[in-house]
Order: C-alpha cells, then structure tokens, then sequence
C-alpha cells in the first residue's frame, strides 16, 4: 500500500495496546454521555415492561413500530463485519488489515443490540422464554417451522455464533502477546483467552485455516440473515411488502449501511485513538471506491422495488405507493432516503480528493445510515398503517417517548459496547499489521519506488 | 528465460507469464495476429458457415410463418436474449477485474473484452424483434403507456450499449493495435486506422489507463440498465400475472454467470488449441472457477427469492405463474436450467481440487453455457407463447412451443457469426494484450523471502 510507515513490530505493539492502558478524555466524554443515554434506555425499558406495550404508540393495525425497524436497522449494520472482514481475507485484500476487527466487533455488538428488540417488543419477555423452551411435546403442539418468524432466531444466533468464533479466532494470536505483556487481572483473563498460544508453525497454520473456513462459511450465513428478515415481511400478503426483491434488495442495503458505519468507526478509531499511522487516507480511499459500488446496487434494487410495485397497476399497491411517496411524512423520508442514501455521498465519493477526506468520509457515512434508518421505517410502515382495505381500519403510528428512548438507547448501547472493548482488547488486529509489514515490499521501477507486496497462492 | 527456474509455493507452480520478458509477449502477441493457423482457419469457416444458415432461416422464418406470428419469432428472440446473456456480458466481468486491479487479470481482459465485438449481432436481431413487440399502450409494463414504448426506448438502451461496448474494446486494444500498425511496416490497414492518432506520449498513456477503466465502467451501468429493461419487456410483461421485482436482478446475474463461463471456455480453447500456455494458466482458471461457483450461487438465491415468495403468497396469478415457467409447462427446461446453472456447478466446484484445475472449470463453464442457453429458451419461449397479454393473470395455460428447424438454424447462426467475429477480430487485435501483460512484467520482481523465492509484483495507484 503507498502510504504506508515504516514502523518497527515493537512501535506497533505499543501503538496498537495503547488504548487498553491509557484512557484518553474523549474516551470518557464517551463512557459518561453514552452512559447516561443508556440508564435512560434501562429506565424506558423497565416503564414499558411495568406498564405494558400500552405506553408505546403501537395499536391496530400498527403493531410494528420503532422497535422492529430498529431491529431491521441494526441487523443490517451487522452485515459490515462479514462484508469486510470474510470478503476481504478470501480475496486477500490488503487493506482489509486495520479495519477487519472493528468490523468483526461491529457486528457482534450490533447483533446482539438488534436481538435485543423483537425480546422487549414482546412487552413481557420472561414470557418469550416460555413460549421458546417447554414446549408442549406432550399435547404434540410443534413449532410451525414454516414460518418466517422461527427462522429468524435460527438464523440470527447462527450468525452471532459464526461471527463471535470468527472473531475469537482472530483475536487468539493478540491475545497471547497481551498474556506476555500485562499482570493482574487482565493477565489471568488473556491468559485464559490465548488458549495456550504459543505462536508455532503448527498453531499458525491451524489459525489461518480456521479463519479462512470461517470466512467461507459464515458468508451464507450472512446473506441468509437479512433474507430471513425480509421474509418476515415478504411472505406475508400485506401490501407493499409482498415482493420477490425484498431479500437481496435488503442484503445489499444492509451492506450499504453496515459498510458506512465501518467508516465511520474507522473515522472515530483514527481520531480518539491517534491511529493515523494504522488508517490510513488510503484505506478510506479503498472503502469509498467499495461503497460506490454497494450505493449503486442498492438504488438499482431500490428503483426496482419501487417501480414493480406500481407496474401491477393494483389498486390497493398503488394507494399505498402514493401514501408512501407522496404524503406527508413519508414524502419526505422518500426524499432523505435518495438524498442521504445515495445521491449526497456517492457522488462524492467519486472524487478520489473526497474519499481521502476523513472529515467527508466521516459525513457521508452518517448521511447513509441516516437513510438508511429512515428506507427501514419507509419500507416498514406504510404498509402496515393501511394494511386492511377499509378505512376504518387504518391507523396512524406515532412513536412514544418510550420508544424514541429505545432507538437512541440502542445507538448508545452498541457505542459503550465498543468503547468497552476498546478497553480490554486492541481495536486494531496487531499481528494482522505485523503481518501486512512482512509482505510490504518496495520495487524501483524506472525512476519511481512504488509499493509492492508480496504475492500469497 | 524460458529456463528459469520456476518458485513454488503452497504445492502448485507459478505459471510461466511471470517468468517472460517483455520482448516474448511482444513477439506472441504478434505471431497471434500474423499466423492463422489451421485450426483457427477452419472454425472460422465453420462459424461463417453457421452465420450464413442462419441468415437464411431468419429470412425463411417469415416467409413461412407470417410476420405477424409472434411464436415464430420465439427463437429469434432466444438468440437474442442468449448472446445478450453472455457475449455481451463477458465485458463486464473485464471492467470487475480492472477495478479491482489484480494482477492475474491481465491476459483474461483481452479474453472477455473481445466479445464485445458481437453486440452487432443482438442489436440487429433487436432491429428484427422489434416488430413483434406489442404496444404498452392497454397492457402493463413498465412503460406505463409512454410514446412509442417499449421499442424506441429499448432501442436506444441497444444502440447505446452497443456504443459503449465497441468504444471499450477499441479504448483497450488501442496501444496494442498501435504496435501491430507500427510493426507492420506502414501497412496495418485497420489497425492503422483505427490507432492513427496513438503515438504512446505520457499524456496518451494517462488517458488510456484512466479512460479505459471509465468506458468499462460505463459499460456495465448501461449493460445493467438494458438487460433490466430487456428483462420487463421480452419477459415480466408477455407473462401476465408474472409480478415480479426480483426477475431483472435474476436475469442479469445470471447473465454475469454466463459472461463468465464464456470467458472460461474461450480461454481453454485459446490455451488447448491457440497455443496461448504461457498466459492462461491455473491462476487465472482457479481464479474465475471461484468466481463462477459464486456466482452460481447467487443464481441460485435469486431464483429463491421470486420463487418462495410466489410459493407462500399462493394467490391463484402467483401458481399459474409458477405452474407455466417452472412446474407444468416448462417443467423440464427449467429441471435442466436448475440443474446446469447451480446443482451440478456446485457440485463439482465445492471441491478444492476440481477448483484449482483447468479442467473443472472449463467443464462447469461448458455447463453453464448450456444451462443458460435453455433457461432462456424457458423464458423467451414462454414468454412469446402467450396468446393474450392484456389480462391481468394467466387463465390458462399455453402449450410449450416446440422448435422447429428454422428456429435451431437461426440460433446456431446467431452462435455461429458471433463466434466467427470474435475469429475476425484476433486477426487484427493480438492475443495476449501486450501493453496489459508487459505492464505487469515491468512491476514484478522475484525477490528472497523467508527460505523461498517470491515474486513480487508493485501496485502503483
């Protein structure tokens, strides 16, 4: 890579343990702002569960609301850590390097923050438990396996198991030079983490093969999540919803923001965390040329979606259709969607000068998932306030403060999660940098050196 | 050169493109375009042949069924949606690998771009069709009544296509059409014409290297466009009651899928039967067998996706449908398109040792092409045996059409002239791309590493 320091495996040692012996200030801006957001989300919880779903503004016909969009929001972000993380490692892509373990993490946390959701939105979730374990083999009731909402927990727990070994087993070989360099606690806890590491030939090869399976196999399993949530939509017969491009029309939007939320972490890691020699301009440079490529495929399949709705020329989709883009308020989030989606940073980004830009990238990346979080409610909600034909039956949704709560709540929750593990463990893969350093090569070409690497079969 | 020794890792050898000079891959790409070998010769008989059968059915074709007999034109349609599936999808996968910018890449472009050649083909059999196209004007389509829809507008997305695709392949092949016009001693012909003006200045070279990657790009948002506009109008909209958002995405993947076993195969046969080792080796087959097995995957999900919505939907529009295109009426072609496109590539590329073979990719490439070839005769045909596509659902079922022998000699004729212009176009544009390979060479060196030797190769921006 061209920007590349050259900088000694010691240096980036230190460097990249820094943030797990050092707090900065901003870190604990953090810790407390995000903090108090989170004791107001345990507090919006604990209200709705004292109170009932009655304190939400769900009511017929609308019985999704924040919650579940949110839930939608969330599994999509956590789409980034396999998108960067399995793609780029099975296509060897070198500048996958400083990114990979933030997005790993990314998409553990915001898993869990997103099964979180459908759990509260049940409004008694002791209850949830009920209805999943003691089934009642002996009245021969089974679950209805045919249904949408039972694949859902399969499919999301498969991934968070796949995505946390696919992490773990990244992670072995750093904490093993953790174990070497600390005391106390923090040396019993890597201790128990490094499983014995000792950084053999053996033990080496053993790692590469699982992350290379992992990344193999947890690939499926990531298209299959958000296809299973689409489906929670599609397969049902409610307007708007029942459409055949829902599942990948959903994964690549799911890419869409889950990428650009990378960015964004990649921004806040390079400025809290000073690690300008480890994310470099030219991965946001390598990110942003990735990104235009999603944002272009994501309008397609949105501009599909829209206009094979409309092309039956059935009324009630049509009704809904012109509900959804031309009354108040989702004209408006018809237009944040194209605006903040797509036609904001993707020209942008088509400027090499801008995608080199931390501060641009930073914006545009926000201005995306701002979108982004406004197309889930778009998608989600107009069909379901005019789901019955009669108009007496039509309803509209207002979230509750409690729910605003819960959304914000949510952010919040994946922010501390990560400034957490920032704490105990290197944001930034150590000996996948050391590694990078090895292969990086310098060839003189004519007058100029450019920048080489070492080419892996 | 050729006596290097030649460094190996992980079990398997580096191919030979690595080890040349540039002076090598000058002189190869040079005896590619002097030297018409036998072989070569006679299959460009051969395909001329086949072009001309094939003229004639299309001519005959009217003349016996009537203008106006829609059915008729099913296979003439076929050609169409075929050539446009893979021929005109295997330039797209050459401006993926220029993005991407791997290093493998190099002798594969030439291979992919070269098609591009035939969009001649598919636009003047658009010309033909056009004609048996209904108006949108009291039917659905995504037209939604527009003047002089669907034809004037798929027309333009044709020609533009078409524009784009000639503009690309000359944009590429410029530097090394330029070498062939200067070799030939101020008697290059074409290739002096159509490179007059390169003279490889600093300036010239910038342009070339920054444009090129632009034209591919430009190419696939407008291939992307057509093939979804083609999609809605030769399928969605002659299938009533076939609603459905997903069937322009399935159709161009799958035509992604199609581009790339095009590649594949003419590869094997450039590397069986043009001599052409030394460039296409198991780097670049391993490369695209990874590629094709995922992309016989997504041709998979995406047929998933339309076909579990319509299973659990269950309105009486959605199992008709599913009746006519997959179950009953066109039970088998689909069998077989399933079968070609996803069960049997997955099967056999699952395995590590097939992938990184020469001879397994090329085999499920073979495959693929065959497989994409009757899915689109599913669909084509399905599609232009509707007797009625102003109602809002099918009420009935049509029968399958059955081809006659027009039909098979009009799609091996299409088969047969793209395959001949491809033929034509080597002998004027060398194989291997010169300026790519020799561009690669200049920024690889075999260095020690560790206990071994490596080659290392610079990726300037």
């Amino acid at each position: 890579m061209q920007e590349r320091h050259r900088l000694g495996e010691e240096a980036i040692t230190r460097e990249l343990f820094r943030p797990l012996v050092s707090t900065p200030p901003m870190m604990w801006v953090g810790f407390i702002g995000l903090g108090a957001v989170l004791v107001i989300f345990a507090f919006a919880v604990s209200w709705m569960f004292y109170w009932g779903l009655g304190v939400t503004g769900l009511q017929r016909p609308n019985m999704w609301g924040f919650m579940i969009v949110n839930f939608v929001f969330w599994i999509g972000i956590s789409h980034a850590g396999v998108m960067i993380s399995a793609i780029l490692r099975l296509t060897q892509a070198e500048w996958r390097r400083p990114v990979t373990r933030a997005a790993e993490v990314m998409t553990i946390f915001s898993l869990m923050t997103a099964m979180l959701h459908p759990v509260i939105h049940t409004g008694r979730p002791w209850r949830t438990l009920y209805w999943v374990f003691p089934y009642d083999f002996w009245r021969n009731l089974w679950p209805d396996i045919r249904g949408p909402l039972v694949w859902d927990p399969s499919a999301i727990l498969t991934y968070l198991t796949g995505s946390t070994l696919f992490l773990y087993t990244t992670l072995i070989p750093d904490m093993a030079l953790a174990r070497d360099r600390t005391t106390g606690w923090r040396r019993a806890l890597y201790t128990v983490l490094a499983l014995g590491w000792r950084g053999n030939e053996r033990q080496w090869k053993m790692q590469t093969i699982a992350g290379f399976l992992l990344s193999g196999l947890i690939l499926p399993v990531f298209v299959s999540v958000h296809s299973i949530v689409s489906w929670d939509f599609a397969v049902s017969l409610v307007p708007t919803w029942h459409a055949t491009v829902f599942a990948p029309y959903f994964v690549i939007g799911a890419i869409h923001s889950g990428v650009s939320a990378v960015v964004t972490l990649m921004a806040l890691m390079r400025w809290l965390f000073r690690f300008e020699n480890y994310i470099r301009l030219e991965h946001f440079d390598a990110i942003g040329r990735l990104l235009i490529a999603v944002g272009t495929g994501w309008l397609w399949f949105f501009l599909l979606d829209i206009f094979f709705a409309i092309y039956p020329q059935e009324a009630r989709e049509l009704e809904i259709m012109q509900f959804r883009l031309f009354e108040w308020p989702f004209n408006v989030l018809t237009a944040l969607i194209f605006i903040f989606g797509y036609f904001i940073p993707v020209p942008i980004w088509v400027f090499q000068r801008f995608r080199r830009d931390v501060r641009v990238m930073f914006w545009t990346s926000i201005a995306v998932n701002v979108g982004m979080w406004a197309e889930r409610y778009w998608l989600i909600k107009p069909g379901l306030m005019r789901k019955y034909e009669f108009t007496f039956d039509w309803n509209w949704y207002r979230p509750s403060i409690v729910e605003i709560s819960i959304v914000l709540g949510s952010f919040a929750l994946v922010g501390f999660l990560l400034l957490v593990f920032s704490k105990i463990f290197p944001p930034v893969s150590v000996w996948e940098e050391k590694e990078g350093v090895r292969f990086a090569q310098q060839l003189q070409v004519g007058k100029r050196q450019v920048n080489a690497v070492v080419r892996e079969f | 050169m050729a006596e290097q020794t030649t460094a190996v890792t992980h079990g398997h050898e580096l191919q030979r493109t690595w080890e040349l000079a540039p002076r090598e891959v000058l002189d190869a790409g040079l005896r590619w375009t002097r030297s018409l070998g036998a072989g070569r010769r006679t299959l460009s008989l051969v395909a001329t042949a086949l072009a001309v059968v094939g003229l004639v059915a299309l001519v005959a074709g009217p003349l016996v069924s009537g203008y106006g007999n829609r059915q008729a034109w099913a296979y003439t349609a076929v050609a169409f949606l075929y050539l446009m599936s893979t021929a005109a999808a295997a330039p797209c996968l050459s401006t993926a690998l220029r993005v991407a910018r791997s290093h493998w890449r190099r002798p594969v472009n030439r291979v992919a771009e070269v098609w591009a050649v035939t969009l001649v083909i598919p636009l003047v059999l658009y010309l033909l069709l056009m004609g048996t196209l209904p108006g949108t004007e009291d039917r659905l389509s995504i037209w939604f009544g527009w003047p002089l829809s669907p034809w004037l507008w798929d027309a333009i997305l044709m020609v533009t296509l078409a524009g784009a695709g000639y503009f690309y392949l000359w944009l590429s092949s410029l530097p090394d059409l330029a070498i062939v016009r200067d070799q030939a001693g101020g008697r290059g012909g074409l290739a002096a014409r159509l490179s007059s003006f390169w003279r490889g200045s600093h300036l010239q070279w910038r342009m070339v290297e920054k444009v090129v990657n632009n034209a591919g790009v430009l190419y696939v948002l407008v291939y992307v466009a057509t093939m979804t506009v083609l999609a809605s109008d030769f399928v969605i909209s002659m299938i009533p009651g076939y609603f459905t958002a997903v069937f322009p995405a399935y159709f161009t993947i799958s035509s992604f899928q199609a581009g790339i076993a095009l590649t594949l195969v003419t590869m094997a046969v450039l590397r069986r039967w043009g001599g052409q080792r030394d460039y296409l080796g198991l780097e670049q087959f391993w490369a695209l067998g990874k590629m094709l097995l995922a992309f016989s995957l997504l041709w998979f999900y995406f047929w998933w996706s339309e076909f579990i919505i319509f299973w659990y939907g269950r309105t009486p529009r959605e199992i008709a449908v599913l009746e006519y295109i997959m179950a009953r009426t066109y039970l088998v072609p689909f069998v077989l398109a399933f079968a070609l496109n996803f069960a049997l590539p997955l099967a056999i590329l699952m395995w590590n040792p097939i992938r990184r073979s020469i001879a397994g990719p090329t085999v499920v490439a073979g495959l693929v092409l065959v497989g994409n070839l009757i899915d689109r005769i599913r669909l084509a045909s399905a599609g232009f045996s509707v007797p009625d596509i102003t109602k809002h659902q099918l009420y009935e079922l049509p029968a399958a059409y059955v081809p006659t022998l027009l039909d098979l000699l009009i799609l091996a004729g299409a088969i047969g002239g793209a395959v001949a212009l491809v033929l034509a176009t080597f002998r004027l544009v060398p194989f291997p791309s010169i300026w790519e390979v020799t561009g690669g060479l200049w920024l690889r060196q075999h260095v020690p590493f560790k206990h071994t030797r490596v080659i290392v190769v610079g990726k300037p921006e």
